[in-house]
């Protein structure tokens, strides 16, 4: 029996220089380094192997400045999860995560949030925290969003999130609360998704 | 709109600010400060400091430091550079400085600003000042003013071209709507260029020292010609309803391109700006990219969205589009492109003209040639060879054959007789001849001990060389 195969689209979304690319260049690619100012939205995949399932991952990164916030509607269209930064020593960026939220319920009803809080390491450092957990946690309730902390220099959590994504997923393909996208290429087929109405509901 | 000179008694204070500002003379940067404070220190220990340092400034504002960015007028190194741009509102509303930061120069922007304002009360358009050895050059973009101020000697026109390229450049980020929205709206437009500083300081060099920007032309790639066509027609095969345009390149020069549509071509003006782009932006080169672009050129009221992805290390196609949501269709012709290039056994000969591209004069076997530049006048591309020697040795010598370019160029294309056909220039450091004709202009630089007649017969043999040749340009 060959493994089903299933399109997953992610998109990155944040304050600029909260380190989106740091974040998927981590993951893609195992390195960190100088990244520059994103322009438009670069798009990466990788595979990755959830039980009998072969996902593969379609990261949209986007640019996080201002001039960007209208098209980036267009990258986000259609995605299966969104993952939402903000740096963790910037209070800042943490006021984008619920503008970002908000417009992702209004749009993408069925979309799973991931509130990301990047620069973990500048933490262990002994930086301090520029938003209370509490805070965090409340507006992760309030849009039913998962909750991760990553450092893209040291690596930590940057895979479990993109494996947890994953995972959830499939869960929720599963359950029959989102159609499946059994394409049987690799290629994403925008037409056949544009199809398929999602059903709606989170888990 | 004639040409306004201010009198040189005007413009003398302005010319004593530039020079004899040396009050505040305590302007070392930090990073150089704490260098002489820590002496002898070990050597790992110091670079740790720097290295410390440069992450406290990257945090502070997300990226590293620009360069140059702490000087301004109270820093007389500010004063050294030899040319300076800015980029300022009507209203004198600093957004962007070449060198320092442009919020500390507020005030030598608004200076600017009431230069313009001054000449522009009496109905008329200041296009330049000159002072002593300073140059002011301005030009008016509604809501935008531009203005350069140079010590180098360049004619008006190629500083004023400049400064159009690089106002392209900013309508390529924003749209000319754009820009103009968000001023009726009294917004910053800073906030919405955030993170162009680089894309400008990386244009603004080029344009100092490409030849096809000078020439106002595309480089064209050397490659054997029937590769170059096969490649032309698996571009021109691969396509889609939303496809305008196909572009393979490698660098700042063309391997090739198709345009899908009947619309009109692009300007050199707007491969440029796409080019600087890609050259800029190393993220390009890890994933495919899809991002909103304005070609001023080809429409500056609305975004194109151009695809960007390498094939190979230094091969880079571009698929512009007119659709938002075309990405994942413009994803699947790049994968039969690239399988295509694969099947015809394209790729290997192409990635070694990629890596051999660059030709010295005496692959042309013309004696005597030291440098030349050939444009087509038809199509707009160009070719011309890399420094060889005397050039080739110091910087120094490249610059100051491409100011000696800047001057001939412009003074046959934009003298105000009827346009040379020839044009014969000799110095103590060189002889360059120039023939312009309707099809194609050559310029071709001798040594100045050269007689007339080889230089004549050289100049002839070249000619011949360049339209025999079909490699070194697009036919």
């Amino acid at each position: 029996m060959t493994k089903a195969k299933i399109d997953l689209k992610v998109v990155l979304l944040g304050y600029a220089s909260v380190g989106k690319t740091c974040i998927v260049t981590r993951y893609t690619s195992g390195q960190f380094g100088d990244t520059h100012t994103t322009i438009g939205g670069a798009f990466s995949s990788k595979r990755v192997v959830v039980g009998e399932t072969e996902v593969l991952l379609g990261i949209w990164d986007t640019a996080g400045t201002e001039r960007y916030q209208a098209v980036n509607v267009s990258y986000y269209r259609r995605a299966n999860a969104a993952i939402v930064c903000y740096d963790l020593t910037n209070r800042e960026s943490w006021d984008k995560v619920t503008f970002w939220a908000e417009e992702l319920t209004q749009n993408e009803p069925d979309i799973e949030i991931y509130i990301v809080g990047t620069k973990l390491d500048l933490i262990q450092q002994g930086d301090i925290k520029a938003v209370p957990e509490e805070e965090v946690k409340q507006t992760a309730r309030r849009y039913k969003a998962h909750i991760f902390e990553t450092s893209s220099r040291t690596g930590e959590n940057v895979s479990l999130l993109f494996q947890t994504i994953a995972e959830d997923f499939c869960k929720r393909t599963n359950n029959g609360t989102t159609p499946v996208n059994t394409n049987p290429s690799n290629v994403v087929n925008v037409n056949t998704q544009t199809q398929k109405k999602k059903s709606g509901g989170c888990c | 709109m004639e040409d306004t000179k201010i009198a040189e008694n005007k413009t003398t204070t302005t010319t004593t600010t530039m020079t004899n500002n040396d009050s505040n003379s305590s302007s070392n940067s930090e990073i150089d400060n704490s260098v002489d404070n820590l002496g002898g220190g070990d050597i790992e220990d110091l670079s740790n400091y720097i290295l410390s340092k440069i992450d406290e400034s990257s945090t502070a504002t997300g990226r590293p430091a620009r360069k140059y960015s702490e000087q301004d007028t109270s820093t007389p190194e500010w004063f050294d550079h030899k040319k300076h741009f800015f980029i300022l509102s009507f209203s004198g509303k600093p957004i962007y400085s070449r060198y320092g930061d442009e919020v500390a120069l507020n005030t030598f922007m608004a200076s600017l600003s009431a230069m313009s304002s001054f000449v522009e009360s009496s109905n008329d358009e200041l296009r330049y000042i000159t002072a002593g050895n300073y140059q002011f050059v301005f030009i008016q973009k509604n809501p935008l003013n531009l203005v350069c101020i140079a010590n180098t000697g360049e004619p008006y026109q190629m500083i004023k071209q400049q400064l159009e390229y690089i106002h392209a450049l900013i309508i390529s980020v924003l749209t000319q709507s754009n820009i103009k929205a968000v001023f009726e709206a009294k917004y910053d437009l800073r906030d919405l260029l955030g993170g162009t500083d680089k894309y400008l300081d990386n244009f603004i060099h080029q344009t100092n020292s490409d030849f096809s920007i000078l020439l106002n032309s595309v480089n064209c790639l050397r490659l054997n010609n029937n590769i170059r066509n096969s490649i032309t027609n698996i571009l021109s095969n691969r396509k889609c309803d939303s496809l305008l345009f196909s572009y393979l390149i490698s660098g700042n020069k063309l391997i090739s391109s198709v345009k899908h549509k009947k619309t009109p071509s692009l300007k050199s003006q707007d491969i440029h700006i796409v080019m600087n782009y890609v050259l800029s932006t190393s993220s390009f080169r890890e994933s495919e990219s899809w991002i909103p672009i304005c070609l001023p050129n080809y429409n500056n009221t609305g975004f194109l969205h151009l695809y960007i992805c390498y094939l190979y290390a230094d091969v880079c196609l571009l698929l512009f589009s007119n659709q938002a949501e075309s990405f994942y269709q413009l994803s699947e012709i790049k994968t039969m492109i690239s399988k295509d290039l694969e099947q015809e056994s394209i790729v290997d000969e192409l990635n070694r003209s990629v890596a051999l591209h660059d030709y010295t004069t005496s692959f042309t076997d013309v004696p005597n040639l030291l440098h030349f530049l050939y444009k087509n006048r038809s199509s707009n591309y160009s070719t011309y060879p890399i420094f060889s020697p005397p050039y080739s040795i110091h910087k120094k010598e490249k610059k100051r054959l491409f100011r000696l370019y800047q001057h001939i160029i412009n003074h046959v294309n934009n003298s105000s007789n009827k346009p040379h056909k020839y044009y014969y220039h000799t110095s103590a450091t060189e002889t360059i001849i120039v023939a312009i004709s309707n099809h194609h202009e050559l310029y071709a630089t001798f040594s100045p001990l050269e007689t007339k007649k080889n230089v004549f017969e050289s100049f002839t043999l070249l000619l011949q060389w360049i339209t025999k040749d079909n490699s070194i340009i697009i036919q």
